[in-house]
């Protein structure tokens, strides 16, 4: 993608799976993701943490799909987890869906709850196309 | 302040404490989003001593404007900051080293929240931004 940079300067300690700065060059199409939640088309949740995460990232693959966006496209992920312990398990599912040579830049906190009931994670993203 | 930006204080809302009600970009420009940046100094050492939020809070501005920095940026073009603090009681020193570094002239939109933890075992503060600059 031409006219996005993803840069992490010397300056502020190595990230781990993630991008300190995007730069966006427009014009360009700006795309925003609702947050997505482990939630299957017919709205029932994922057991699990790990299921549930890979359904958060399946639902904004569809997400970005609809507007001919992929994971290549996304500048930001905010992410947000009822227990931070779930961090390592987020590492490695998001790993799998991201461009890991030049992943988005990233914001990720403990909340105390989300919208939907048993829901352990929740990540939303921006997406930038030509 | 780049020609394409305003920033609004609509008389409709209440006045806000050293941030802007609403922001306006005119593209095309360039728009940077920066991670969520904690008080880690170069090594990945949160700053200061266990619990020490100004020290925290600093070296979390510091990366702000070493981002920033990194695409010819600074604090003037910052658009948004969300804030996250893990205490309510570390406002007023969030406001007072936040008011170091922002352009209180016209500063950004901003959302402050008190989250349950950070990534970082130990963090007590995050803050990510929204820039946005003229075109090269």
């Amino acid at each position: 993608v031409a006219n996005v940079r993803f840069l992490s300067p010397d300056t502020i300690s190595k990230p781990r799976g993630y991008s300190h700065v995007v730069e966006t060059t427009g014009p360009s199409r700006i795309v925003y993701t609702a947050g997505q939640l482990g939630l299957d088309r017919d709205g029932k949740m994922a057991a699990d943490f790990r299921t549930q995460a890979t359904q958060a990232y399946e639902n904004v693959k569809a997400a970005l799909a609809a507007v001919g966006a992929g994971f290549e496209h996304v500048v930001k992920l905010n992410h947000y987890f009822v227990d931070m312990a779930h961090l390592p398990i987020m590492f490695e599912v998001r790993d799998r869906f991201v461009n890991t040579a030049a992943p988005p830049a990233s914001t990720a906190v403990q909340i105390s709850r989300l919208a939907r009931d048993g829901a352990l994670y929740e990540v939303e993203a921006i997406a930038m196309l030509p | 302040v780049a020609t394409n930006l305003r920033f609004l204080n609509p008389e409709t809302i209440a006045k806000p404490p050293g941030y802007t009600h609403v922001v306006e970009v005119t593209g095309p420009g360039r728009i940077v989003y920066t991670a969520g940046q904690l008080g880690l100094d170069r090594g990945g050492k949160l700053a200061g001593g266990p619990g020490d939020f100004r020290a925290q809070v600093t070296q979390a501005f510091e990366n702000l404007q070493a981002a920033l920095a990194s695409v010819g940026a600074t604090f003037k073009d910052v658009v948004k900051i969300n804030n996250y603090l893990v205490d309510a009681a570390h406002l007023p020193i969030f406001r007072e080293v936040r008011d170091l570094y922002l352009n209180t002239a016209a500063p950004p939109a901003s959302t402050t929240v008190v989250i349950s933890k950070l990534a970082r075992e130990g963090a007590l503060f995050e803050i990510e931004a929204v820039a946005m600059l003229p075109a090269k």
